[in-house]
């Protein structure tokens, strides 16, 4: 049990320092790219910025519901499933990857709900359009992770780690990675990575919503990313596999910041998308094709291999 | 017969072809009218009530005439009198004129509608003024506050949806209604010219060059070149400052955010060079009647120098920010369409009326100022959907400094105002309109003197067209679009102020 315990404080920890970190280096790359300062009111830099940010929030009156205590929960139930280093991981199971794609349905569809609490019905609507085009966007996603299961043969993530040992899966899918790495860039987009969350204020971005459930809806937001920053890297990039004589947790958190930078300046590079039709245009006439097409010839790869003997 | 005279006199100083209208104006409504006499730009007509229906009616059906283009209606008070006021033109003919009709104390309201509903039998904008808060109850399903549209926030917008598509737009100025026609009064002429700006936050030189403009054409003052030439930079630096806010509020819908803060970057550099010469950046009141109120120093004009290279490099840097962007251009292509025959009959003007394809300039046409002095294009659009609003406003600000490029290195020497004593003004009792080419439009004021006493005071901005023809354009677009539609109309919330 004790065991158990620290376990969980220090992924805790883990997420809470990570969480600091992130959102630092976002509010100061995006005053960049704004060509702003940033904010400067701590001292040494505004390293103390988000703590002041969350202290702001945390004072102001904020009617909670019952939707922001379940994401709440379900934020923190992600990363009970998915591993972050080889020992980092609450459950060991055998399908932990399953777990994790279903926690994080659940968790976007949670965000819809939590947006009803809003009195305008357009904005409701509004969100319940994003909210859908968003879980199309994991068709996509679905058909690469499947292409991946039928390379490792598997569906423990650690396992799928494991096998990486000679090299990473980005060589043998590099579609797969393509159509993950779009769906997930589009995905951020569409929840709002490097501004307030659009997904639950719909039109009138920013202008509703204080206090603890915006909190908490940030924490989610963020949780979201890491997720999808953490599952990209256990499935392509060779996850904690350490490469010579560095240790493999040194490796991801130097790959999880790189991708992370790498999204933030993407984000800030492409305005906002909230052309339906050229969103689901982008979805269903080259994501979904490409990573179908994928799935297809790695199809077709297992059955020569393994049932008919052939490679 | 008029499209001879048009083809005839073209060339021509403006005064002998509007004279040579009227002429025919009064041969044709001769029994229907009470009078008809120039007052500036414009004609003005005197129309009773009764006869009212057939003037209308001869001007629109009459092929010599074809006054096909409604631009505004105003209510106003000259001593105890009151009177409507209505904008009309041909754009055919080129020539605009004003229906002045009296009204009777006792029944304002009844006959007010009345007027109003036997204008909405030939002109269809008309709808807009009448009585609707019913319909608007009844029809919409939406409502938008004016909070939440950012840089809009002069009015509520009501819609009727049926899926994401638009069906149905009604726009609703009531929180920015003010009773506008009194506040002229005892005011002295020079807290009138400080005032009148607030008519344009955007670009507050338009209006005070506009009235400053219809008092010297009622004094018969002829403004020295210098005054002229430095009105000229004013206005032109404060087209580039209003355009660049314009790009800088659409990206910010777009959420690009480099080139929002580049081209509010650019702004700043503008409005800086216009703090140096007036003092100020919003409200400038600089201009006076009979020229200017400062001399522009030797400094000023290499500070200028200096900027226009690096202003031209970093708008041409923006605009190619903006259209390599293709999903933003693919955003901004083919919504909000707006067409030639609509944007005529709504009396839509400016930037928003080129980029639908029509070449029309008051600058190039009837100009209170010396811009004929000066070589410039006036930039046309194609389609007159969202994109080809902002490129007419980039091609617009790289003219704009090429002007003011040609001002700098021909600046004449000279005085650069002809001094009036203000206490002691006497004007000859009349009427005089006089219109300006602001960066959303026409804008044009209607003053009626007496003596050395104003006894009306009509502003008239642009802006109220475009936002009534947004009810037609905001049609079959999808929900999303509305306010990136909205903004590329290029509202400015002052004009609204009095409508």
């Amino acid at each position: 049990m004790l065991f158990v315990l620290k376990k969980m404080f220090y992924i805790l920890a883990l997420i809470l320092v990570n969480l600091y970190i992130c959102e630092y280096i976002n509010n100061k790359l995006t005053a960049r790219m704004e060509l702003r300062r940033g904010y400067r009111i701590t001292r040494v830099r505004g390293a103390g910025f988000p703590l002041v940010r969350f202290f702001r929030y945390l004072s102001r009156d904020y009617k909670i519901n019952i939707w922001i205590f379940f994401i709440f929960l379900l934020s923190f139930l992600i990363w009970s499933a998915v591993p972050i280093t080889a020992n980092l991981v609450l459950i060991e199971m055998d399908y932990s990857l399953l777990v994790a794609v279903t926690f994080y349905i659940v968790l976007i569809i949670m965000l819809f709900f939590n947006s009803s609490r809003s009195s305008y019905s357009a904005i409701v609507s509004e969100t319940g359009k994003k909210v859908l085009i968003l879980l199309s966007f994991l068709l996509p996603v679905l058909f690469s992770i499947v292409s991946i299961v039928l390379i490792s043969k598997t569906l423990s993530l650690k396992e799928i780690v494991n096998s990486q040992y000679q090299y990473w899966y980005i060589i043998l899918q590099p579609l797969g990675f393509i159509t993950f790495f779009i769906s997930m860039f589009l995905q951020l987009k569409l929840l709002g990575l490097s501004r307030r969350s659009y997904l639950s204020t719909g039109i009138n971005i920013g202008k509703e919503g204080a206090g603890l459930g915006k909190i908490i809806e940030r924490f989610a937001v963020y949780m979201i990313v890491f997720f999808l920053i953490i599952i990209l890297n256990i499935l392509y990039l060779g996850g904690w596999n350490s490469i010579y004589f560095v240790r493999g947790e040194i490796i991801i958190a130097i790959k999880f910041y790189f991708i992370f930078v790498l999204l933030l300046l993407l984000d800030k590079a492409v305005g906002r998308i909230d052309n339906y039709k050229l969103l689901i245009r982008i979805n269903w006439k080259f994501l979904i094709p490409v990573s179908l097409f994928n799935f297809i010839i790695t199809l077709g790869f297992f059955i020569a291999r393994n049932i008919y003997d052939l490679i | 017969m008029t499209n001879d005279i048009y083809n005839k006199i073209y060339s021509s100083p403006k005064v002998v072809f509007i004279e040579e209208t009227g002429k025919n104006l009064e041969f044709i409504l001769k029994d229907k009218i009470k009078y008809i006499f120039k007052a500036g730009m414009d004609l003005l007509i005197g129309v009773s009530k009764a006869n009212f229906y057939e003037v209308l009616k001869e001007l629109k059906e009459n092929p010599e005439l074809e006054v096909s283009s409604f631009q505004s209606i105003a209510a106003y008070k000259s001593g105890k009198k009151n009177f409507l006021i209505i904008n009309l033109k041909s754009p055919v003919n080129n020539f605009s004129i004003l229906l002045k009709i009296e009204i009777s104390q006792r029944e304002i309201e009844k006959d007010c509608t009345e007027i109003v509903d036997i204008m909405e039998k030939f002109y269809k904008a008309v709808k807009f003024y009448k009585y609707r808060s019913k319909i608007i109850s009844e029809n919409s399903d939406i409502k938008i506050f004016a909070q939440s549209l950012d840089g809009l926030d002069c009015f509520d917008l009501d819609i009727h949806t049926e899926g994401d598509v638009v069906k149905e737009a009604y726009v609703d100025t009531g929180i920015a209604r003010v009773v506008g026609d009194n506040y002229y009064k005892d005011l002295e002429i020079y807290n009138l010219i400080a005032y009148i700006s607030r008519f344009d936050w955007k670009s507050g030189i338009f209006p005070e060059v506009c009235l400053c403009s219809a008092f010297e054409e009622l004094l018969q003052l002829k403004v020295p070149e210098r005054a002229q030439y430095i009105r000229m930079l004013l206005c032109e630096l404060y087209r580039i400052s209003n355009h660049a806010y314009f790009i800088s509020n659409i990206c910010n819908v777009l959420q690009h955010d480099i080139a929002y803060n580049l081209s509010l970057l650019e702004r700043e550099r503008v409005l800086r060079i216009i703090e140096a010469i007036t003092g100020s950046r919003i409200v400038p009141n600089f201009i006076r009647i009979g020229g200017v109120k400062k001399d522009i120093s030797e400094e000023i004009v290499i500070n200028i120098r200096k900027n226009l290279s690096v202003l031209l490099k970093n708008i041409r840097r923006i605009e190619r920010i903006i259209m390599n962007d293709s999903l933003a251009v693919e955003r901004l292509r083919n919504i909000g369409i707006i067409e030639k025959e609509s944007a005529l009959e709504y009396g839509v003007s400016g930037p928003n009326l080129r980029a639908s394809g029509i070449r029309y300039d008051l600058r190039k046409d009837k100009d209170p100022i010396l811009y004929k002095d000066f070589s410039f294009t006036v930039p046309i659009g194609k389609t007159g959907d969202c994109l080809d609003r902002i490129l007419i406003r980039f091609n617009e600000i790289f003219q704009s400094l090429r002007i003011i490029s040609q001002i700098i290195n021909k600046f004449p020497s000279g005085a650069f105002i002809k001094k009036i004593n203000l206490s002691h003004l006497e004007f000859q009792s009349g009427a005089v309109s006089c219109g300006i080419e602001c960066p959303h439009g026409l804008f044009k004021i209607y003053i009626e003197v007496e003596k050395s006493n104003i006894n009306s005071l009509v502003v008239k901005g642009p802006s109220i067209n475009s936002l009534i023809l947004s009810e037609e354009i905001l049609k079959e677009n999808r929900i999303e679009d509305i306010d990136l539609i909205l903004l590329s109309l290029d509202i400015s919330p002052g004009e609204i102020m009095n409508a």
